[in-house]
């Protein structure tokens, strides 16, 4: 092994007296490597964005329909119970359900779109904030009491001002005729508003004026809600989802003995973050797949110039096979040469690609910003040793099989 | 210590077939300064080929120091050459990029000699052939005389006990010619054995023995009458 050291010595030596060609041998190997480092860093960049934008804010558990014919089992006192069990790993919890309907007013008729849930949507951290008036309480819920909260762009397309608590709305919900008492004005978020609208306008369609009722509500117009099939947990904190789950499930099936077993479950819900990085996962595998190949074709390129210095070399290796030197020894040697020129040329890449990366994340071109990843840095550092070592195999071995006496003969 | 009986060469076997040795049977001994002669193509240099474990027979047999060396595989013929036998070249051939006392270290360094040891055999033997100033000069560097006496130095450096020099003088003018036939008449005289490849007939009266090769075959094996007095 102490014969290594030695013929590592050979290779740099050999390397260096070829500065010019070792370095055009190297920048396949660069190019491969810089835009595999770049592209990784740019998509773990992405993915740390996306997942960070979306944490996990809410947990939704629902009943087992696999264990119980009927559903809505979960009662008012069960949320209650649930919640005050949660203490501060929850900000709320909710049952909610929607409808649809229309509104009336001197403009003419929209269509409505009613959620009907309970005082703790206000904490929804999905949603935007109450900006008007106040969010109905707890007892519009017990009184069943004919009253909403509005969205900012709503009352303006309805009213056109956002100031309208205390107005009324004459709403057809259900068939039924009713007039709802405005209490409230939740915000809208401009950029969803211009899309939706975008999009209705595309279709044709209006969009819908959206209402938010006590739960209760629904009885003015004949449906009974009293009982539930789902609640949704608005979570403190994205880290408290699994702890809050479990707490809601033993909550609900403590008050539910004998009602069967894994009555309630948590829902299955496909997380955009995680479905989004996914995806992020499996383009930048590709891109990086493809930038790759540059790394094959910078391989080829090291076998291409190992060929030719073996040619070149001919008579070099004649001397030394015939001062002693084994097959082993020249193989050996060649693999040094070009695991090493491949190797610096994997080292200049990742140094190229982290400068790049960086480059992307300081100037933000194109709003990407790029994460280095070591995973990927040990990677393609391993490659490209990798891929001097398989390219050259062929060199190294053609130069060992000469026999000393041709290689000699050559001038 | 040399020992070759009826070893013939035969290149293209079939229609073609070149029988560059054909029936050679030689003993040369230890401390022997021999000089084989011949005409280009008289097999001269298949013979040192032979005798340098560059190639193997197509049949008959070679004993060096008592082993068969016309069985051995590539990598054993490898060590035989790295430590019994010391080359030198007509061309010289001398690694370009690396130094004269690079050159001298490789059969060293083939050898697994750690590089402290390399450096100081290296060194004498640059010493012995005059060239202590020459150490770190590339081969582009030095003059035709001076590179054949570094590849002399590279060829004593692991003190093989033969010397095998083919045409060793033939690129060199005739001072040179002079100082390369002194270091090698020293060489035999320090007791190893020489062996000189060559087709100049000068050459040849400065050496002992003279074997005369012709179209694969002894023709001649006699000894230098001037030379046998001393």
């Amino acid at each position: 092994m102490a014969q290594l050291l030695e013929y590592i010595k050979m290779a740099l030596y050999s390397i260096k007296s070829n500065k010019g060609r070792s370095f055009l041998t190297m920048l396949g190997i660069i190019i491969g490597i810089s835009s595999v480092i770049t592209i990784v860093s740019i998509g773990s960049g992405l993915k740390a964005d996306v997942m960070a934008t979306d944490e996990t804010k809410s947990v939704s558990v629902i009943v087992n329909k696999d264990a119980t014919s009927y559903t809505n089992i979960i009662t008012w006192d069960d949320l209650k119970a649930v919640k005050d069990n949660l203490g501060n790993k929850a900000i709320g919890v909710v049952s909610s359900g929607a409808t649809m309907g229309t509104v009336t007013t001197r403009k003419g008729e929209f269509d409505a779109s009613v959620t009907l849930t309970m005082p703790d949507e206000e904490k929804n951290p999905m949603q935007t904030s109450i900006i008007r008036g106040n969010y109905f309480t707890e007892d519009n819920v017990l009184n069943a009491d004919s009253v909403c909260v509005i969205d900012k762009a709503s009352a303006l397309y309805l009213f056109g001002t956002p100031d309208v608590i205390g107005m009324e709305l004459e709403a057809t919900i259900e068939g039924v005729l009713q007039t709802i008492q405005i209490v409230g004005v939740r915000d809208s978020d401009e950029e969803l508003m211009k899309a939706n609208d975008e999009a209705m306008k595309m279709f044709g369609m209006e969009m819908p004026v959206f209402l938010e009722m006590p739960y209760t509500a629904a009885e003015n117009w004949g449906s009974q809600i009293e009982d539930f099939s789902s609640l949704t947990i608005y979570l403190n904190g994205g880290d408290q989802a699994n702890a809050a789950t479990k707490s809601a499930i033993q909550t609900l099936s403590a008050r539910h003995l004998g009602e069967g077993e894994e009555l309630f479950v948590k829902q299955q819900e496909m997380n955009m973050a995680e479905a989004m990085g996914s995806v992020l996962d499996m383009v930048t595998a590709f891109v990086a797949f493809v930038a790759g190949i540059s790394l094959v074709v910078g391989g080829i390129g090291v076998m291409n110039i190992m060929l030719v210095s073996v040619t070149e070399r001919t008579r070099e290796i004649g001397i030394r096979k015939a001062l002693g030197a084994k097959t082993s020894s020249i193989i050996v040697q060649f693999l040094c040469e070009s695991a090493i020129i491949s190797g610096i040329g994997g080292v200049i890449g990742i140094l190229i690609g982290a400068g790049l990366s960086g480059l992307i994340s300081v100037l933000e071109i194109g709003g990407l910003s790029a994460r280095l990843s070591p995973t990927a840095i040990v990677l393609t550092t391993c490659f490209s040793c990798g891929v001097g070592i398989v390219f050259g195999i062929y060199p190294a071995r053609k130069a060992a099989k000469m026999s000393p006496i041709d290689a000699l003969r050559q001038l | 210590m040399i020992s070759i009986k009826d070893m013939h060469k035969i290149y293209n076997p079939g229609e073609n077939e070149v029988r560059a040795l054909d029936g050679v049977s030689l003993e040369i001994h230890e401390g022997e300064f021999v000089a084989i002669i011949g005409h280009s193509g008289s097999g001269k240099s298949t013979l040192m080929n032979m005798i340098g474990c560059l190639d193997t027979p197509t049949s008959g047999s070679y004993f060096l120091h008592g082993k068969d060396v016309s069985r051995m595989t590539d990598n054993e013929l490898s060590d035989v050459r790295n430590q019994e036998i010391g080359f030198i070249f007509q061309g010289f051939n001398l690694i370009a990029n690396l130094d004269a006392i690079g050159n001298v270290e490789l059969p060293l360094i083939y050898r697994g000699i750690d590089r402290k040891t390399r450096r100081a055999a290296a060194k004498q033997a640059l010493i012995k052939v005059g060239l202590e100033k020459r150490m770190t000069h590339k081969p582009s560097e030095m003059s035709g005389g001076q590179q054949q006496r570094v590849a002399v130095a590279r060829a004593i450096a692991a003190s093989p006990p033969v010397i095998l020099a083919d045409e060793p003088t033939g690129n060199l003018d005739s001072k040179s010619t002079k100082e390369i036939m002194q270091i090698l008449e020293g060489l035999h005289k320090s007791g190893r054995t020489v062996i000189i490849i060559t087709h100049d007939n000068e050459i040849a009266e400065q050496v002992k023995r003279v074997i005369y090769i012709r179209d694969g075959r002894i023709e001649q094996d006699y000894l230098n009458e001037e030379k046998q007095g001393e």
